[in-house]
């Protein structure tokens, strides 16, 4: 009888160990790479990827680029969010030519108040990041040498979470650039967003006629990730 | 003049005017002063010359050295010219029928050029086409395509003859990851899907001494080509950045120098020695100055010298003209040479001359070239062949008559093949001898390993240092391909017969085509072409339906067969109503 609760135990943290994206906060970053090379980041790419994986918290690396958005995905290790400025030196000492534009991550949290705005409290921690509106995407045009524009949609997603979300803490999963201010407060702008609880329900509300479950655009660029955990976001 | 003279000079001056002691020190010490703020020449004979420089049409971006002893350069465009050093002129060649920018080119066995890949109307995009270039007749063939595009690949010859191509990105985008190897046995291409690999664009790459081609990228590996193709790692270089326009060079067999590289560029060497039974990566001297999108030439002696580059980071960033330095694999050290006149950074070459100058030339903005007089032709008498063999096998002996020793080397240096700092053809090979009066019993390189079959320059190089002009020798296999591709078609023109569908004729001109082979692209710039249609013998007209209204578009056609292509046809424009 005593060993029961142990066994169910053992089997739940193996499990747990099994499925590590379970319980995962950050889903996947998408990493805007800046690049010397005047044909993008396809040049410099396999000699960049090749690094990359051997940052330290970054546990897989996308094959391919995303050349129409000068991006490439990235999954953290432990689902835990990267240092932004550390991944940035690291990419600028591999010889590349390369340096980080920006990073946007897809998180799952819960979405409540903190001194009257909206947080999302990552999954599984404490950590807690400030909500804004999207200013500037990740997703750059290397031909015309400036970020891809925000849809409508993409630019309204922040007021649109506030306005369907009733206050009550809330599961969802957000999609946007992580900005850090001067104190080392982290924000993530809101780009795309879905509830993790009612996502049926929210489809039906928000995106009448749409089969994504997210709220926002996925119009722009051309994801060519490959064996992602994650669709490639554009 | 030396700075001894010019004291000796004011203090003679100064006695004759005899004036006081006082004013001789001041008088001194403006000349001192002087001498210290103006440069003393250095000699030729320490430093080298650098002759004036001379223009050209466009920069080249691609410098092939053939066994003519004549170079091929051509610019980001189908516009090949072939360059004499006698006389310095240049000659307007054949063109490739469709843009080679940024493609792969190596020496056959029997001295043709072949080439692999090209541009496919956008950066980064690459063409299918393999085309082999006879210099002797000033002819093009056409082989059968590679399975798709290739767009900055690096290949070189392999012992048997064949050419390995690796790297470079797809018809739109995406490295191309599986190496393709064009057999000499037959003509036709083999792909290596057991060694598929997203490679660093134009990888440096050498065929090895076991016969496998090193691929000395980050993670360095060697490819064996045989069958499917088996990759395995050999080691990792210690600094990883190299591949970004570092430059790389097998300066004897087996053993692999790259030079800076890098963004931001880095000063550091280090190199391999494959003939280790476990081979790695070690460092090696410092250059004087970090440098990137340079070129390293092997020299006659078997030095390496370095020319141009940039030593900031960015891209062909023109941070001013470069000394040429040079590499003494024989005590790791690193000797500063004169300078050359323009800076020649990205999209620039150099290669050996078989008179043992170096030619450096392009980059871009630098429609131009300098020819490089390295210390060794100003030290003293040359020595001279006199006599040798046009062609050799591997490990016999040879005679070669000389004048002028006594003679310290014999070397082969197998001709450049250059763009982006990456040469896929140069070699150097030191051979054993013996001296008999004027005569020279030279034992020739013991394999195709260390030795592939073509042509080689052979130098003779005195005691003291200096290079004759060489001779061409040839050796090995004279193994070749010929095909007997079909002729091109001719009179190709476009109907619009619709709003959607656009009708194509033309005139077959080949008896032996086995039929044609139609390619279409939007006729708007960095549109790229795509491959449509094939038919069969015989047929001289095709319809293209499912276009869109209101539309511009641009064919061409070619006629093939098991052998290869004819050369595409003009390009016709037609507009959808």
């Amino acid at each position: 009888m005593r060993q029961r609760p142990k066994f169910h135990t053992i089997l739940l943290g193996a499990l747990a160990a099994l499925t590590p994206e379970a319980g995962a906060q950050v889903r996947s970053l998408t990493l805007g790479i800046q690049v010397n090379s005047p044909y993008g980041i396809s040049e410099p790419w396999v000699g960049l990827r090749e690094e990359l994986v051997k940052f330290p918290g970054i546990e897989w690396v996308s094959e391919r680029p995303a050349t129409q958005a000068e991006t490439c995905e990235v999954r953290p290790r432990g689902g835990r969010l990267l240092d932004a400025s550390q991944l940035d030196e690291f990419i600028r000492n591999t010889g590349a030519g390369a340096s980080l534009r920006g990073m946007e991550a897809t998180v799952d949290g819960t979405l409540k108040k903190r001194d009257g705005k909206a947080v999302i409290r990552l999954a599984g921690t404490e950590e807690v990041l400030a909500l804004a509106a999207l200013t500037q995407k990740v997703q750059y045009d290397f031909g015309n040498k400036k970020p891809h524009a925000p849809t409508q949609e993409e630019r309204a997603a922040y007021d649109t979470l506030l306005a369907r979300w009733g206050g009550e803490p809330r599961a969802v999963r957000i999609t946007g650039p992580l900005t850090k201010a001067a104190d080392q407060t982290l924000t993530l702008q809101v780009r795309q967003f879905e509830s993790r609880a009612e996502q049926n329900d929210f489809k039906r509300k928000n995106t009448p006629g749409a089969t994504a479950p997210r709220s926002g655009s996925h119009a722009q660029g051309g994801g060519e990730s490959k064996g992602a955990p994650t669709q490639s976001k554009q | 003049m030396k700075a001894n003279h010019l004291h000796n000079y004011a203090a003679s001056f100064a006695r004759c005017l005899a004036v006081p002691k006082i004013a001789c020190a001041v008088l001194l010490g403006a000349f001192s002063a002087l001498l210290t703020s103006t440069p003393v020449m250095a000699q030729p004979s320490s430093v080298g010359q650098w002759d004036t420089v001379k223009t050209l049409p466009w920069r080249p971006v691609h410098s092939v050295l053939m066994k003519t002893g004549t170079i091929m350069f051509y610019p980001a465009s189908d516009d090949p010219r072939e360059w004499n050093p006698s006389g310095e002129t240049l000659t307007t060649l054949t063109k490739f029928s469709y843009n080679p920018f940024c493609n792969g080119h190596a020496q056959m066995p029997d001295g043709k050029i072949l080439f692999t890949g090209g541009h496919n109307q956008t950066n980064n995009w690459g063409l299918w086409n393999i085309s082999l270039f006879n210099p002797d007749n000033k002819t093009w063939k056409h082989l059968p395509d590679m399975t798709d595009g290739r767009w900055y690949p690096s290949q070189i010859m392999m012992a048997n003859g064949d050419i390995l191509t690796v790297s470079g990105t797809k018809s739109t985008g995406n490295n191309n990851s599986t190496p393709d190897v064009l057999q000499i046995s037959n003509g036709q291409v083999r792909r290596l899907t057991n060694a598929v690999l997203s490679m660093s664009l134009y990888p440096a790459m050498f065929l090895a001494p076991n016969g496998q081609a090193f691929i000395a990228t980050a993670t360095s590996r060697y490819l064996n080509t045989s069958g499917g193709g088996t990759l395995t790692t050999v080691a990792n270089r210690i600094v990883s950045g190299r591949d970004n326009y570092g430059s790389a060079c097998m300066y004897e067999p087996g053993k692999v120098i790259y030079t800076g590289g890098g963004d931001a560029p880095v000063a550091t060497t280090e190199s391999i020695d494959l003939n280790a039974g476990t081979p790695a990566w070690s460092a090696k001297a410092s250059m004087p100055q970090a440098r990137r999108q340079h070129n390293a030439t092997i020299l006659p002696d078997g030095r390496v010298l370095v020319t141009g580059g940039s030593s900031s980071s960015g891209f062909n960033t023109a941070d001013g003209s470069k000394p040429a330095i040079v590499w003494n694999p024989a005590n790791n050290t690193w000797t500063t040479w004169a300078t050359e006149a323009n800076y020649r950074g990205y999209h620039s070459e150099a290669v050996l001359l078989p008179d043992a100058r170096v030619i450096s030339v392009g980059g871009d903005g630098q429609a131009n070239y300098q020819i490089f007089s390295p210390p060794y032709l100003f030290a003293g008498t040359r020595p001279s062949i006199t006599s040798a063999p046009t062609n050799i096998t591997h490990g016999s002996a040879f005679t070669v008559g000389f004048s002028s020793g006594p003679i310290g080397k014999v070397t082969m240096l197998r001709p450049a093949s250059v763009t982006h700092t990456k040469n896929m053809n140069q070699r150097y090979n030191s051979l054993s001898f013996t001296v008999s009066g004027s005569n020279l019993t030279v034992t020739a390189p013991a394999n195709a390993n260390v030795c592939p079959p073509g042509f080689y320059m052979l130098f003779i190089v005195k005691t003291t240092g200096e290079p004759s002009v060489s001779r061409w020798i040839h050796i090995g296999s004279t193994s070749g391909l010929n095909p007997s591709t079909p002729a091109i078609p001719t009179g190709l023109t476009a109907t619009a017969l619709s709003s959607t569908s656009v009708r194509l004729n033309w005139t077959d001109a080949s008896s032996n085509e086995s039929g044609f082979k139609i390619e279409r692209r939007l006729n708007a710039s960095a549109k790229p072409w795509s491959r449509i249609a094939t038919v069969g013998a015989g047929v001289t007209t095709y319809t293209n339906t499912g276009l869109t209204a209101a539309t511009s578009y641009r064919y061409r056609i070619r006629s093939y067969n098991s052998a290869g292509h004819s050369p595409y046809t003009a390009e016709v424009t037609v507009t959808t109503p």
